[in-house]
């Protein structure tokens, strides 16, 4: 990454500031072992496309085996079996894939819509600014739910829809946040600098205020991911679910919620478990390189 | 800037694989299949099993689509879909509710498969009043419907309720699902005799027997109306109801109904008249009643529904306390049909005064055993004993609670607290649980009702027989019961449930059969597998 | 404050109300599916009856105009799943439920959270310090319908202390609220963490300290005032995101509140139900942003009418 006035963002150092800390180290370690658990989940597919008759995608799910007995904990299954009799400890691994897309893809939709907008408002300024803010304020006070409601009951059910409705969650904060960035970055000296030498907007908006965005954006992408992980749960809790949806954190969690009579412990214990820590441990980061990034808040 | 393009070309690449766009069609193999189920966590499940049971078996990629019962239905009437879930339960006791379902005109057939010897078949078997010969002739039908298969029959419904038998009577479980409300009474053991708590699980659409169609309104309609006969739990025979007796004439195409001297909850007497506005109403294409059919046999009704007659030529009449009805053949099951909630009275005067509004609390007004005193929309409706029903002796409770709690494991858990007495419907997981534990409150019966898959018939690969054989031969009911629903249920060899009234002896074989599934597929044309 | 200000404030709300009712109006009109499928196939003719009954065969532009007239007369139309009833009916036994809940949610959520952060701000830096702070992220991590089944469960039947399914009075709401608000708590507090945290640490409070004034009484009237500007401009979306909140939190406690018309209007496009449910909730949600503006500038008069887009 450039060195871009005062500040310098490299990965490198980055990563050291996360390992220096504990509690961020964890979190981290967390995070990568659970990659790693979504990695395997990949190679049992591909595995089982192999052996298969049926025509599989690698991002499909056919490798999980179902015994249609529930049971609790037992040798065979540390964390026991599901409804339909799928080791809940594979599944939940299946749901991390699901989940990590989604909430990964969401979050690439919010901060790319929001940064685009903000970074226009912020930097044409003016009567462009004021309308675009001001439609921000208006949406910023509609509820969310109910859009999001609105489209997938009336719309498709397709996995598309999913993203571009998570996508809406976040938006219109990363949009005011990288406006309030655009803004205070516009008149700083280097743009002043390069706007005096005759840099054309462009120019001005690729080579020197993005990078310094790249900061805040980076810490709002880790921020959104588990709001957004939680948001699906809840969406799969009021039965919008789509297509590829199936095993996802939100759903497993829903069945187990739903099918049980407060005595399935088994089946909320490790998703719910793992799902809490992954959470945590995405808000500890983005928690951790906001103080790095943007220390003073905006 | 440019790393980050990249990052995102490569993310958008993997959504694309993911999402299965850019696949190539193989004309050769079986297209991806979608099996469409209304929303339920029953039905998904089997959406599941059978999904799984496609790939094992056809190595067919079959995708369960879930979505809300408007668009579900949208789909099923426009027949846009591949495979979809259906089920019905039986509106009277008689084969004929299931199998009319299969004919050319049904609006309920939704396959798109029609059969002129079918049709005919059950057409003859309308008006057949020799019972030997109706059964030959569903038999024949029922053959031709398994031979086609537009349909795969899986297994035939049951009615799980709870209920305390030392504390409450008046329940007898039947193939109806029905309870009969008025019957009621608490025994000893409970703090407050006069009145029970009743689940419901959802809110009723409507309390107008012109609209209800739906079987949680229909429970609470039982309550507050009352029509000319009575299903009576025990015998699974229709009782005299309001009206006290009935002739039947030869050709078994006139009833003639005496009724019993009764008041409406506000004193006004009940007369024969009432009967004939409220069925009117219902044929009344303006009123837009979704059973007006159940009217169809009385002579001419349909044609006044349609608008090809005036309503003096439908045939029902008042003789003074006198009841006649003529109907367009012989119908068996017709003294079943006037216990329906269609066929229920509705008072004239108070329909006409406050339009939509005449089934609200306050403006209510009703024959049954009880009347509507309070009705706190997803919360609970209140059923309070009616003083002028015509025998307010049989009236044992005060009260009747009719709780609305969608969620069944909290139905359960309000059930097990002691705060509901009378639960209708327990979810698998409970049942499961319960099963091994002797409960004696737990009452299961078999339902006329059946669950089965439908195919699109218009649309291939399911225009082809073979290929719906194929399909049926991959799915195996047993499977299913077993240990999918695996709450008693019974798989179905037939399409009509054992305990109709008048059924025949027709039972198909088990035709569940992978490797005979495989060839046929192949027979038909289509590629199986990757080599 | 001048009139000026509130007049556009005020035709602000008007106009936004405006746009969002337009939109779900024709939101609803073209999505697929339509109110009057039915199970049993309707015949033609009283498929035609139908929609003449509820107005639906005049163009779409003259219901939508004769819509709007309907609603400034405080008509919401009839609903087209639930016979017989009107939509203001229905919304006006629903709404009061969903109203409480959500007023408990953010009077609960405000008070602990501002507590909690207070705590923090004195105890910096300490074991109880980092531990609220946890608790408080615990609220993030958890999805709600889980902890309020478990909740229910554990506290509803095996403890009894808690009523379980349905409105059975007021005390059937405390326990949803708790659950309902715990996230919020978990943003006010980390919010009121930073904003009187770097109030605390300004000069004038060391000043104030430094005269010998009561630590209470900076806390309480320096620290608190002035830092609460922030917590004041969350108000907004907090109240938003509560009230969608609510239906989830309704689904699991068998509450009759509004949450579930709105997903279940959808579901079986019950356009007035859907639409009546929206009006409701966006034009609660523009007074009390509307509110809290005011309140906003009267706390503060230094921010001018002329902000743009300033809160964050």
């Amino acid at each position: 990454m450039k060195r871009v006035g005062e500040q310098e963002l490299s990965l490198k150092t980055l990563l050291k500031t996360l390992v220096r800390s504990p509690v961020s180290l964890v979190a981290l370690l967390i995070l990568t072992g659970i990659l790693v658990g979504i990695g395997v989940t990949f190679v049992k597919q591909i595995r089982y496309m192999g052996e298969t008759e049926a025509e599989e995608s690698i991002f499909g799910f056919s490798y999980l085996e179902k015994t249609y007995e529930k049971g609790p904990p037992s040798e065979e299954f540390i964390f026991g079996t599901d409804d339909e009799g799928i080791s809940v400890a594979e599944r939940t691994l299946a749901g991390a894939r699901i989940s990590f897309i989604v909430g990964v893809v969401g979050a690439l939709v919010s901060v790319c819509v929001g940064t685009l907008y903000g970074l226009i408002s912020g930097y044409a300024g003016g009567k462009l600014d004021m309308i675009m803010m001001r439609f921000v304020d208006v949406v910023y006070s509609l509820p969310y739910m109910f859009i999001v409601i609105i489209l997938i009951a009336l719309f498709a059910r397709s996995i598309w829809m999913l993203f571009i409705a998570l996508g809406l969650v976040y938006w219109l904060t990363i949009a005011r946040i990288v406006r309030g960035q655009v803004l205070s970055i516009k008149e700083r000296d280097f743009v002043t600098a390069a706007r005096a030498i005759g840099a054309g907007h462009v120019r001005i908006i690729f080579k020197h205020i993005l990078p310094n965005l790249i900061g805040i954006v980076i810490v709002y992408l880790t921020l959104t991911i588990p709001r957004l992980m939680l948001q699906e749960s809840f969406l799969s809790f009021l039965g919008l679910n789509v297509r590829g949806q199936e095993h996802s954190w939100g759903t497993i969690l829903n069945e187990a919620v739903v099918s049980s009579t407060g005595t399935d412990w088994w089946m909320i214990l490790f998703p719910g478990g793992l799902m809490f820590v992954t959470l945590l441990s995405l808000t500890v980061i983005g928690e951790r390189l906001k103080e790095i990034v943007d220390p003073h808040g905006t | 800037m440019k790393r980050a393009l990249y990052w995102l070309a490569g993310v958008w690449f993997i959504l694309v694989c993911m999402t299965g766009c850019g696949k190539k069609e193989d004309p050769k193999k079986i297209r991806e299949i979608e099996y469409l189920y209304n929303t339920s966590e029953d039905h998904k499940r089997i959406a599941n099993a059978v999904s799984d049971m496609l790939k094992e078996n056809l190595f067919i990629e079959m995708v369960p689509l879930n979505m809300e019962w408007k668009v579900y239905l949208k789909k099923m009437n426009q027949l846009e879909y591949d495979l979809a879930r259906s089920g019905w339960i039986g509106d009277y006791n008689d084969p004929m509710t299931f199998l009319d379902l299969m004919t050319t005109d049904n609006g309920n057939n939704r396959t798109g498969w029609s059969n002129t010897e079918y049709d005919r078949l059950i057409g003859e078997a309308s008006k057949e009043q020799d019972q030997t010969k109706r059964k030959g002739l569903f038999f024949k039908a029922q053959e031709i419907l398994w031979d086609e298969m537009p349909v795969i029959p899986l297994y035939f419904y049951v009615s799980r309720i709870m209920f305390r038998k030392n504390r409450i009577g008046g329940i007898y479980p039947n193939v109806r699902n029905w309870i009969r409300l008025g019957t009621l009474y608490c025994k000893s053991g409970k703090t407050d005799k006069d009145s029970l708590v009743l689940v419901l699980g959802e809110e009723p659409k409507t309390l107008d027997p012109a609209h209800i169609t739906g079987s949680i309104a229909i429970r609470v309609a039982a309550g507050l109306f009352e029509g000319l006969t009575v299903y009576n739990e025990k015998t699974l025979e229709p009782e005299p109801g309001l009206a006290e007796s009935w002739t039947v004439s030869d050709d078994k195409k006139t009833y003639t109904f005496t009724l019993k001297k009764t008041y409406w909850s506000n004193g006004k007497e009940l007369t024969a008249e009432d009967f004939i506005y409220s069925w009117r109403r219902i044929l009344l294409p303006e009123t837009g009643a979704e059973y007006a059919y159940m009217l169809f046999p009385i002579k001419n009704a349909e044609k006044f529904h349609n608008k090809q007659c005036g309503f003096s030529d439908v045939g029902v009449h008042a003789e003074g306390d006198r009841l006649v009805v003529e109907l367009n053949s012989p119908t068996p099951y017709f003294l079943d049909l006037t216990s329906f909630v269609t066929y229920y009275p509705v008072n004239k005067e108070t329909v006409e005064k406050y339009g939509d509004q005449w089934i609200n609390p306050e403006h209510f007004l009703g024959n049954g055993p009880f009347v509507l005193k309070e009705h706190a929309m997803h919360n609970r409706i209140v059923l309070a004993k009616n003083s002028r029903y015509h025998t307010p002796e049989e009236v044992k409770l005060q009260k009747l609670i009719m709780r609305i709690i969608p969620d069944e494991i909290t139905a359960f858990n309000e059930y097990e607290a002691g705060k509901a007495d009378i639960i209708t419907t327990v979810p698998v997981s409970i049942y499961r649980k319960l099963k091994g534990k002797n409960r004696d409150d737990l009452h299961v019966n078999p339902m006329l009702g059946i669950y089965y898959i439908r195919f699109n018939v218009t649309r291939p690969p399911f225009d082809s027989k073979k290929v719906r054989r194929a399909v049926a031969c991959a799915i195996d009911p047993e499977f299913i019961t077993d240990k999918i629903t695996a709450s008693g249920e019974q798989p179905a060899y037939s399409f009509v449930p054992p305990g109709t009234a008048g059924r025949s002896s027709f039972r198909a074989d088990r035709i569940f059969d992978p490797a005979k599934a495989r060839a046929l597929l192949r027979e038909a044309g289509y590629r199986v597998g990757k080599r | 404050m001048k009139p000026g200000f509130i007049a556009r404030k005020l035709l602000y709300l008007l106009i936004t109300s405006f746009i969002i009712i337009t939109v779900s109006f024709f939101l609803m009109r073209f999505s697929p599916g339509s109110p009057f499928t039915s199970e049993k196939a309707l015949s033609e003719e009283a498929l035609k009856n139908q929609m003449e009954q509820y107005g639906y065969d005049k163009p779409l532009c003259v219901q939508y105009v004769l819509y709007l007239q309907n609603i400034v007369q405080g008509n919401l139309g009839p609903s087209l799943s639930y016979r017989g009833r009107t939509v203001a009916g229905i919304i006006g036994e629903a709404a009061p439920y969903s109203f409480a809940l959500g007023i408990i949610a953010l009077i609960l959520s405000y008070s602990s959270g501002i507590v909690i952060s207070m705590i923090c701000i004195i105890k910096r830096d300490t074991w109880l310090d980092y531990s609220l702070l946890f608790f408080a992220l615990l609220g993030l991590g958890i999805p709600g319908f889980l902890l309020a089944k478990v909740a229910l469960f554990v506290l509803g039947y095996v403890l009894e202390i808690v009523p379980t399914a349905g409105y059975e009075g007021f005390s059937s709401l405390l326990l949803p609220g708790i659950i309902l608000s715990l996230p919020y708590i978990a943003y006010i507090t980390r919010m009121g963490r930073k904003s009187f945290g770097d109030e605390y640490s300004r000069d004038y409070i060391r000043t104030a300290y430094a005269a010998g004034i009561p630590e209470k009484r900076i806390l309480f009237t320096q620290v608190l005032k002035n830092g609460f500007l922030p917590l004041l401009t969350f108000m907004g979306p907090a109240a938003a995101a509560l009230m969608t909140g609510t239906v989830v939190i309704e689904k699991v406690f068998a509450l009759p509140g509004l949450g579930k018309y709105f997903v279940y209007g959808a579901l079986n496009r019950d356009h007035f139900l859907v639409m009546g449910v929206v009006v409701l909730y966006s034009s609660m949600l523009l007074i009390f942003n509307f509110v809290v503006d005011i309140m906003y500038h009267v706390i503060d008069p230094r921010i001018s009418a002329e902000s743009e887009g300033g809160r964050t």
